[in-house]
């Protein structure tokens, strides 16, 4: 009996090896022509644009726009595979959160910009201490929650982020004054694929895939991630990292 | 004038990096494979390699391996262009002697470019 037991688990081991070799190459190999789309039209859009008319340029953007839709689909989705293999490695190192926070926000001000967001970041009096994490992993949360702020904040529009210590723990808060999460739909925000139906309504990319991800990763880290949220009014994200 | 080698098996990734590189102003050569890359960054070396991992007969890390045990060619700089991402890889692109490793699906040339002058200009 246990020598069936041994056998199907070993069995049941392979297959989530092969399913995970499956995705990576899957992933690989769809990358490669999306890439090549990806630079055709970055080319196309950075350079040649006196001998388009005004409609080719806009449509050269939405293929551009929805081609960097299937990247960042497949990126999310190699994520949330590696999650559910449990091979999401998690490389920890002394890192500065502010840091982070900040350069995410440089990172993503031309958007900001466009779209006439005030956003402010919010740094304590007192220095926070830098804490051991896996720096890709909590870039990428701040990222999803940030992108997320600002895709469902309407246009002049403000995000205010801010972190504060408490000795044992360093709490981040991500808010927005956007569109909010309909109080029926909120128990099911962090569940994959999953995205409310006024999201759905802003006609805007996602995933639906982000904040299972930042679960996973904030939870990982033996920290805690919880919002609060009324429809119309805004979203606020928090997210808590240990400093042990 | 710059001398830049990009190894690619991909005909229209190889195309759009050579035409991206040699409109900024550098001389450009390619290997669509890993026999040949070796060779010709042996007979010929560049300077710089854009590498990529997943190649014919020999693969990136191996290349990048060779090269770096070579004397006449550990200096080279090689940035990794791969559309394999994940964490592990990376590392070891870096371990291995990488000066940078870029996800071809997250660039674009322009940028790619950018990081290739920035490399030869500290040199």
């Amino acid at each position: 009996m246990r020598k069936n037991i041994k056998k199907k688990n070993n069995r049941k081991e392979t297959i989530e090896r092969l399913k995970t070799e499956f995705v990576s190459l899957a992933a690989h190999q769809l990358r490669t022509p999306l890439s090549a789309i990806k630079w055709i039209l970055r080319i196309l859009l950075d350079n040649d644009t006196e001998k388009l008319t005004k409609q080719q340029i806009e449509l050269l953007e939405m293929a551009y726009q929805s081609n960097e839709r299937m990247i960042i689909l497949i990126n999310d989705l190699l994520d949330v595979t590696q999650i559910e293999e449990g091979r999401f490695l998690f490389k920890k190192k002394q890192a500065s959160l502010n840091k982070i926070i900040e350069d995410n926000i440089a990172k993503h001000k031309k958007l900001i910009k466009s779209k006439k967001i005030n956003i402010l970041f919010q740094e304590p009096k007192k220095d926070t201490p830098e804490i051991k994490i896996d720096t890709e992993k909590i870039n990428l949360v701040i990222e999803h929650i940030l992108e997320n702020a600002i895709r469902y904040t309407p246009e002049d529009g403000e995000i205010i982020v801010s972190i504060a210590c408490d000795g044992k723990h360093i709490k981040t808060t991500i808010k927005d004054s956007g569109i909010g999460i309909p109080k029926e739909q909120q128990k099911r925000v962090f569940e994959k694929f999953f995205r409310a139906d006024n999201a759905i309504k802003t006609e805007t990319e996602g995933t639906g895939l982000g904040l299972f991800i930042c679960k996973n990763i904030i939870e990982a880290h033996n920290g805690k991630i919880w919002f609060k949220s009324k429809k119309g009014k805004g979203t606020t994200f928090w997210f808590t990292l240990p400093i042990k | 004038m710059k001398n830049i080698l990009v190894v690619e098996d991909d005909k229209f990734l190889r195309d759009l990096l050579v035409l991206k590189l040699k409109s900024a102003g550098m001389k450009v050569d390619i290997a669509t494979e890993g026999k040949e890359a070796l060779q010709k960054i042996e007979s010929k070396p560049p300077q710089l390699i854009l590498l990529d991992l997943i190649l014919p007969n020999i693969d990136g890390f191996e290349i990048l391996k060779r090269i770096k045990k070579d004397e006449k060619t550990a200096k080279i700089p090689v940035i990794i262009l791969s559309n394999l991402g994940e964490g592990g890889e990376v590392e070891k692109g870096v371990k291995l002697g990488a000066v940078d490793y870029l996800v071809k699906a997250h660039f674009t040339p322009e940028e790619i470019v950018a990081k290739v002058k920035k490399v030869l200009g500290e040199k």
